[in-house]
């Protein structure tokens, strides 16, 4: 496990840089340069030429990538153009909000698709199947923004349940914080039909008729024998899901303003603040990495049959 | 599925259970998530007492203790904002809507145009006009105990514009390369001597980026404290926050002026989605919210909230590119503006609130040609101007405008009308980058923006001189009678001379139908019924020293 660990890191190096060339390139491409978009439509071009050298703008490209490369290996990821802060002070500052957000939204997304799942599954072609499995399909095949201002709509502007603003102004209780992303993530989450699947897969197996025919109750059945094998693809979901909730975010972060690194990159990428966009990716690509790196230790934890040979823990 | 019901009992038991239980664990956490270190709690201000959390810090004021109610007033900002604090780097009033209430500057520009004293309580111009001599006002105090605004700061706070570290966009602004030197005879008495006359100099120090920042603040904490931790002289103490988040900022009970409101800490939030600003609004999350939008200006009057329109400092234009087909050719400009329908614009856009303009400067300002330009529509004369000019089968062109929602509607308004005048329109809607990317450089045969200028106005038209194309001249006017209007007003060292140029420039550019006026466009700031006592002032700046919160 040691050696398969150790590889996968490795592996993240190029992954990492590779990121980090993309990043670099593609951002320039878009037309608009942060000293056009910063300083407005009155600036002359001598503003845009002071403000170019000041941020070393006017280097050839190849510079400014060398720059920013030589940087990186420094553990440097450069001066945010519209905050004027080291990037990597003002990622770290809004990365918590956003581990929160991806947390809890996996965490009660899990709980609730996996339980809608299980009974959906112990009824199934019946109605209670029928109308999880037909909530779910629509929550799938509905935008993630769209579902959240539905949410925005229903939960703020109508019940007044929770804040429009979100973290972003102060005194809010904090679940109320949460609720509208989190809620979202669960509405528009995929786990129920993995669940149901899983486990309808699962309740068909010799081992589980076995069990019957012993005479185990239900109960034990259900939770040791089909929910305990099932959990496999369930797992893997959740893991990948943690990782991609970095990326969705974006979304979310800007829907209901909360002031993490998704808003941030989407705030950067307006303003075409490069060194900001470079290192919020470049982040959120190190936690992906990371996130994806553990759901496979995990899922080899609780399937030791997808464990990579020779690569016996310890 | 063969499970019997008394395990379907248990097992929807226990799922209630587990539910309630993670509801339960997630409530107990109560207050503001807001992980920022910078971004907490609104605490009471006897407990966040500034600059109390730095160590090494001056001694904060010590009046803090005596604060009355809690007063707050939570304000909605869009992220581009005070993107940072410096002064030398603030580009518009919209990069400094906050400043004002930090920072000060020598004198105040009043809303009818006139300046007044601030940090100076007077001054002396020479005979020669060369030579002005401030006064300033003494015993006051900079935040967060950095002892006594003095001349030191002041030449400071001017100087530092030419320092090639400080990268400041400002010095041209200031005339900084007509001043010949800044002198401090003592603590309360600052001279600065120019090369040439100047005589919009006091209303260029009321400006925005002529706000006065604190040297032994920058001597002590550094450059770049400047931006992040902003010690001005102001009615509010910068007290935290995260740029592009939120700023707060408390009271200062040391304030030489004279509070009459009664609020004790602003919370500025950013929001760049003006619909999410509008719905936290009607949340009650926010006390109060500046907006364009005038049907919500109209909704919020109706429903009884109080509303301020601030002054015109802003314009919707629709120009075009006379360096680009069609619009190289004069008769088809002419047709352009026949086909604008001004009073349509004025009825339906901005429900009547709004005036038709006679010239690109806002009427407000200081240099604005008021009467020159009366606007005629009239689509038939645009359509005989289009065939003469050999586009009788239609005239083709690309309209680039911003896809916000303040820049769609005037767009779409444009090419509706001047479809029917003959012109086929390819709108392009775009984010607000791409788009000043493609004006900036030539790239854009008509354009659509609400832009605004300083209270002087000299910029609005100083940037269509030849020498700024491609560049800030959107519209590619290269020509020479309107560059030697502006050049001689530029340089002139009376204010008559000024006015007569900048007025004959404006005559020229109106006549070269390039860039059309649609109508003035003024903001309105809406807040809460119990909220009250907001002013206007002449910079759209933010100052609360006048508002009202009542429980």
């Amino acid at each position: 496990m040691r050696n398969y660990i150790i590889k996968r890191l490795l592996f993240a190096i190029p992954t990492l840089l590779g990121v980090f060339i993309v990043v670099f390139v593609v951002i320039r491409q878009i037309p608009g340069d942060s000293a056009e978009v910063m300083l407005g439509p009155m600036a002359t071009n001598e503003q845009i030429e002071i403000y170019r050298v000041k941020h070393g703008l006017d280097k050839p490209g190849i510079v400014q990538f060398w720059i920013a490369l030589t940087n990186l290996f420094k553990g440097d990821l450069g001066v945010s153009l519209s905050h004027n802060r080291p990037v990597m002070s003002i990622v770290f500052e809004r990365l918590p909000s956003t581990i929160e957000l991806a947390l809890y939204g996996i965490v009660f997304s899990s709980i609730i698709s996996i339980t809608l799942g299980v009974v959906a599954a112990c009824f199934r072609g019946r109605w209670p199947d029928i109308a999880i499995v037909s909530f779910s399909t629509l929550g799938m095949s509905l935008p993630t923004f769209f579902i959240g201002l539905w949410v925005l709509v229903i939960f703020a502007l109508k019940l007044g349940v929770i804040p429009v603003l979100s973290n972003m102004a102060g005194g809010t209780p904090y679940w109320k914080t949460l609720f509208g992303p989190v809620m979202t993530m669960i509405l528009g989450g995929t786990g129920v039909r993995t669940t149901r699947s899983s486990m309808l897969e699962i309740m068909e197996e010799d081992f589980i008729r076995t069990a019957r025919s012993k005479g185990l109750p239900g109960w034990r059945i259900l939770f040791r024998h089909a929910l305990g094998n099932a959990l496999i693809p369930i797992v893997t979901m959740m893991g990948y899901g943690f990782a991609i909730s970095f990326g969705g975010a974006i979304v979310l972060e800007t829907v209901f303003v909360r002031s993490g690194v998704g808003k941030l990159l989407m705030d950067a990428i307006g303003s075409r603040d490069y060194p900001l966009v470079q290192g919020a990716t470049f982040i959120i690509a190190i936690f992906m990495i990371l996130a994806n790196l553990l759901t496979d230790i995990v899922t080899g934890v609780v399937d030791p049959r997808i464990r990579v040979a020779g690569d016996e823990p310890g | 599925m063969d499970i019997d019901m008394k395990a379907k009992k248990s097992f929807a038991l226990l799922l209630a259970l587990i539910m309630c239980l993670t509801l339960f664990a997630s409530c107990g956490k109560d207050g503001d998530s807001d992980s920022s270190p910078s971004a907490s709690t609104v605490p009471s201000q006897s407990d966040n007492t500034p600059g109390a959390s730095s160590p090494g810090s001056p001694a904060p004021p010590s009046n803090s203790e005596t604060a009355p109610g809690p007063e707050v007033v939570y304000y909605a900002v869009t992220t581009f904002s005070d993107p940072w604090w410096d002064p030398a780097l603030f580009m518009g009033i919209m990069n400094a809507d906050l400043a004002g209430m930090i920072y000060e500057n020598l004198v105040f520009l009043e809303m009818d145009g006139s300046v007044t004293p601030q940090l100076a309580e007077s001054w002396d111009i020479s005979a020669d006009g060369l030579t002005y001599t401030f006064h300033l006002r003494k015993g006051v105090m900079w935040h967060k105990g950095y002892g006594e605004f003095t001349s030191a700061d002041v030449k400071f706070s001017l100087e530092r514009h030419l320092d090639p570290d400080v990268g400041s966009v400002n010095a041209d602004n200031l005339a900084m390369s007509n001043v010949a030197s800044i002198e401090c005879p003592d603590d309360y008495t600052v001279v600065v001597t120019l090369l040439n006359r100047d005589v919009d100099l006091l209303n260029r120090y009321a400006m925005f980026y002529g706000m006065i920042v604190c040297k032994a603040h920058h001597d002590k904490d550094g450059a770049d404290s400047l931006n992040t931790d902003p010690i001005g002289t102001g009615q509010f103490i910068f007290d935290g926050g995260t740029l592009g988040i939120k700023t707060e900022g408390v009271r200062n009970r040391e304030w030489w002026g004279e509070f009459t409101g009664n609020i004790d800490r602003v919370i500025s939030t950013y929001i760049n989605d003006t619909n999410t600003i509008y719905a936290a609004f009607d949340n009650g999350e926010l006390d109060a919210i500046g907006l364009y939008d005038r049907d919500k200006v109209a909704e919020y009057a109706a429903k009884g909230y109080p509303v301020t329109m601030n002054p015109v400092l802003q314009l919707l234009y629709i120009g075009v590119n006379m360096q680009l087909e069609p619009f190289d050719d004069i008769k088809v400009r002419e047709a352009f503006f026949y086909a604008i329908d001004v009073d349509y614009y004025i009825e339906n856009l901005f429900y009547g609130m709004e005036s038709p303009v006679g010239s690109y400067v806002p009427p407000t300002c200081k240099y604005a040609l008021r009467d020159y330009y009366k606007h005629e529509y009239n689509p038939d004369k645009a359509k005989e101007l289009l065939a003469e000019a050999g586009y009788a089968n239609g005239c083709p062109f690309t309209m680039w405008s911003v896809n916000d929602a303040l820049g769609q509607p005037p767009a779409i308004l444009a090419q509706d009308q001047l479809s029917r005048a003959g012109f086929i329109v390819d709108m392009q809607n775009v984010e607000f980058g791409v788009y000043i990317d493609k004006v900036r450089n030539g790239a854009a045969p008509m354009w659509v923006l609400y832009n605004d200028t300083s209270p002087l106005g000299d910029a609005m038209i100083i940037r269509y001189k030849s020498d700024f194309y491609p560049g800030n001249n959107w519209s590619g006017v290269i020509d020479d009678e309107y560059d030697s209007y502006v050049n001689a007003a530029m340089n002139a060292t009376t204010e008559q001379e000024k006015y007569d140029n900048y007025h004959a420039a404006q005559r020229r550019m109106m006549d070269l139908r390039v860039v059309f006026p649609v109508a003035t466009n003024s903001m309105g700031r809406v807040s809460q019924t119990n909220v009250s006592g907001f002013e206007r002032y002449a910079d759209m700046g933010f100052r609360l020293a006048t508002v009202v919160k009542t429980p």
